[in-house]
């Protein structure tokens, strides 16, 4: 139509499996996905959105549109989050770049599946700023934070943030890598570039083991999470676990590390499933999990694909004893999960629970409450605890990249509302505390603390 | 025995969804020889007119499916208007790029709209579950079904069996002769496009109702597998998108039951190789099939 002969087909033919396979590889989030999704703006749409990818390499007008803060070009100011907490949050904050303010980078996934996490991490990080900038900022420099988005925290975005922050000279610290993806591939780009790296979320024991001496890791580890389900089964009383787990690093650490722990104690692995990052559909798995019969499952999941996971297999009849990692932890499971939600394992605890014992931690959730009007959850407290440790560093002259690097290394005695205290010969922290929580009445709560 | 039946069912259900979304890729391009890139967007915001109704007005099935079908046409007809008729004299891959663009604008958009999050999805339909002996069909699985079925059929009625359905095949099989004869090509196209949208909008509703969830990424990955569909059956041929979705369903749901970890997703792409190595132009592909 359009008056048009009919045997221009044959491109279009052509075009169409070359696009698809384009697609289908960018939807695979290992390194060799990077190029498709390493386009300048892949943060903002791109990575969210894999069938567009190719046409990210437009520039960034297209991530302008997004309202997405991280989306601009580095050192530009950040304006709003997206629908976040942040938003309230993001009060005017320091001038420009360069000169008087400690410029720190905090990349997170602020579009995309993982957008409600990305969010908790700018509201923490802004918190702190706000509150340290209020008291004078660091060794008398105000601090300004840098956002930049790495969209689904896939590899390839990842590598894209990382290049962009790693050019910009004034950047002092980058906190953040949501993913064991993101940090896997943004971890030796910072390296050669000489900036300290904090990341807190990637789990994947693989991210500080490459030897990477500018890689700090403040959170817990897939390591720590095997040990946790090994305790949570055997309080529980249960024998035959399933594992369902995310394809990316993440999940990939949680399957390996989760079921040889399991293993090792003694229970049986009837089954391991894995599927795409992002995935909707869970019902071939939920239907293999009927067949096999586990009394346990362990979701390598994250919150928003772990809500619709435990809805489907609740809609679908499945009877079982649902475990997961940290990462379920939060407000957006429970509502994707609803009724489902109620009586899931996650081995770790809530600000809220975690603040009954500690000082600090309740001081960080009163302030949290008064500026965004609702609870922190781990992501916000983790981010908040990083900008701390980074804090003390900095002040005990840890001034330059180096510096900084050298003082997070040696210090031994980090106060900070997480409990790192230190990092280990890996750069790991030494968070010691290992409890787990259980959804009731349709919240997180403490469920069982372990002895370290 | 029991798993390949619920996998078969799995299959079925997801497949019939591919190919209901599939066949809106396979008649824009058996009318215009012209990829359309744009369809996952189009599906997503039409998803999300259906989120809207359901949580702004009401959660009855009926509404909700009819207003996400009502704005998957609408849409459809602004992305005719805007990516392809304007670029009519262009040279044929520019409406993939126009489309392409289109896509971003409009999950861009609808990110500004609905927010980049994850959000649940319910609709008040309870349906309860069909027992054969041993077997159990979940309702909704059988809705899901008969609704493509059953668009699907009255889509093969209208182009077989009505002036109009009649006159779109006339235009896709040629177009300069269609206008001879009186034919309206342009409206037919754009019959064609809102069509071809508001099916997107009926499966991006009964899709999401399965799965419980919707986000402004759920485009992407159904634009795959609704080209891997057309491709599979034939790019431009009804019957055969038709069955290549339901073979792409029915694949990804054996894969996921019977094979490791790590080998489940790259079964449908190999499926599609296999299709395509053994008969290039897809199951049922001929050149100018939606006029056949």
């Amino acid at each position: 139509m359009y008056h048009r002969g009919m045997n221009r087909v044959s491109l279009s033919f052509v075009l169409a499996p070359l696009l698809l396979v384009a697609v289908a590889c960018s939807s695979n989030p290992t390194p060799a996905a990077a190029p498709t999704t390493a386009a300048p703006t892949a943060a903002a749409p791109a990575a969210a959105k894999p069938t567009v990818a190719p046409a990210a390499s437009q520039p960034s007008a297209s991530a302008a549109v997004a309202a997405s803060p991280a989306a601009s070009p580095v050192g530009a100011a950040s304006p709003a989050a997206v629908a976040s907490p942040a938003a309230q949050a993001a009060a005017p904050s320091a001038p420009a770049a360069g000169g008087g303010a400690w410029n720190v980078a905090v990349v997170g996934p602020y579009t995309g599946a993982l957008a409600a996490s990305g969010a908790s991490f700018k509201a923490g990080a802004q918190l702190y700023v706000d509150q340290q900038n209020a008291k004078g900022g660091w060794v008398g420099k105000q601090i300004q934070l840098q956002f930049v988005d790495e969209g689904n925290s896939d590899a390839g975005s990842a590598a894209t943030a990382a290049q962009k922050v790693a050019t910009d000279p004034s950047v002092l610290v980058v906190v953040g890598h949501f993913s064991s993806s993101s940090a896997l591939a943004a971890g030796p780009i910072y390296q050669k570039a000489e900036i300290p790296l904090v990341v807190t979320t990637a789990s994947s024991p693989a991210v500080t083991q490459g030897g990477n001496q500018w890689l700090f890791r403040t959170g817990t580890t897939a390591v720590l999470e095997g040990r946790n389900a090994v305790d949570l089964m055997k309080k529980l009383g249960k024998s035959k676990l399933a594992i369902v787990f995310n394809s990316a690093d993440f999940g990939k650490a949680q399957d390996s590390f989760v079921g040889s722990a399991v293993k090792a104690a003694g229970f049986q692995v009837v089954s391991e499933n894995d599927y795409q990052p992002g995935a909707q559909d869970f019902s071939s798995i939920v239907s293999k999990l009927k067949d096999v019969q586990p009394d346990a499952v362990w979701m390598g999941m994250y919150d928003t694909e772990g809500g619709p996971f435990v809805q489907q297999a609740s809609a679908a009849g499945l009877e079982t004893t649902f475990l997961g990692s940290g990462a379920l932890l939060t407000d957006d499971f429970l509502k994707l999960a609803g009724a489902a939600a109620e009586g899931v394992y996650s081995d770790s605890v809530s600000t809220a629970v975690q603040a009954q014992k500690s000082p600090d931690l309740a001081a960080f959730l009163k302030a949290y409450n008064d500026a965004y009007h609702q609870d922190p959850d781990g992501f916000a407290e983790l981010m908040y605890s990083d900008f701390e440790i980074i804090g003390q560093a900095v002040t005990a002259g840890g001034t330059d990249r180096k510096s900084l690097r050298d003082k997070l290394a040696t210090t031994k005695s980090f106060k900070d509302a997480n409990n790192i205290g230190a990092f280990d010969d890996n750069r790991d922290g030494l968070a010691t505390e290992r409890q787990a929580s259980v959804v009731k009445n349709g919240r997180w709560e403490l469920y069982a603390t372990f002895s370290p | 025995m029991n798993l390949f039946i619920d996998q078969t069912v799995n299959g079925l259900s997801i497949g019939a969804a591919y190919a209901l979304i599939g066949l809106g890729l396979t008649m824009i391009f058996g009318i215009l020889r012209l990829l359309h890139m744009a369809h996952g967007a189009v599906y997503m915001v039409a998803g999300f007119v259906g989120y809207s109704v359901a949580i702004g007005l009401t959660r009855d099935f009926a509404p909700v499916l009819v207003m996400a079908m009502v704005g998957g046409l609408a849409l459809g007809l602004l992305v005719e208007r805007t990516a392809f008729y304007p670029l009519k004299n262009a040279p044929h891959y520019a409406p993939m790029i126009s489309t392409l663009g289109l896509a971003l604008v409009l999950g861009e958009v609808a990110r500004l709209i609905w927010g980049p999050q994850r959000h649940p999805f319910q609709v008040a339909l309870t349906l309860g579950v069909l027992r054969l002996g041993p077997i159990a069909i979940p309702g909704i699985r059988l809705a899901i079904m008969g609704c493509a079925v059953g668009l699907m059929l009255c889509l093969q009625l209208w182009l077989t069996r009505t002036m109009n359905g009649r006159a779109v095949r006339a235009t896709a099989m040629d177009a300069s002769a269609a206008l001879l004869l009186g034919i309206n090509t342009e409206r037919m196209v754009l019959v064609v496009f809102a069509v071809a949208s508001a099916l997107a909008g009926a499966a991006a509703v009964l899709l999401s109702m399965l799965f419980g969830s919707i986000d402004t990424g759920i485009g992407d990955n159904i634009l795959v597998a609704a080209f891997t569909a057309a491709l599979l059956g034939g790019v431009g041929n009804v019957v055969g998108t038709m069955l290549g979705g339901i073979l792409l369903g029915l694949a990804g749901a054996y894969a996921a039951g019977y094979l490791p970890p790590g080998f489940s997703d790259a079964a449908p792409t190999v499926v599609l190789l296999v299709v395509l190595l053994l008969r290039p132009s897809g199951l049922l592909g001929r050149r100018e099939s939606l006029a056949t």
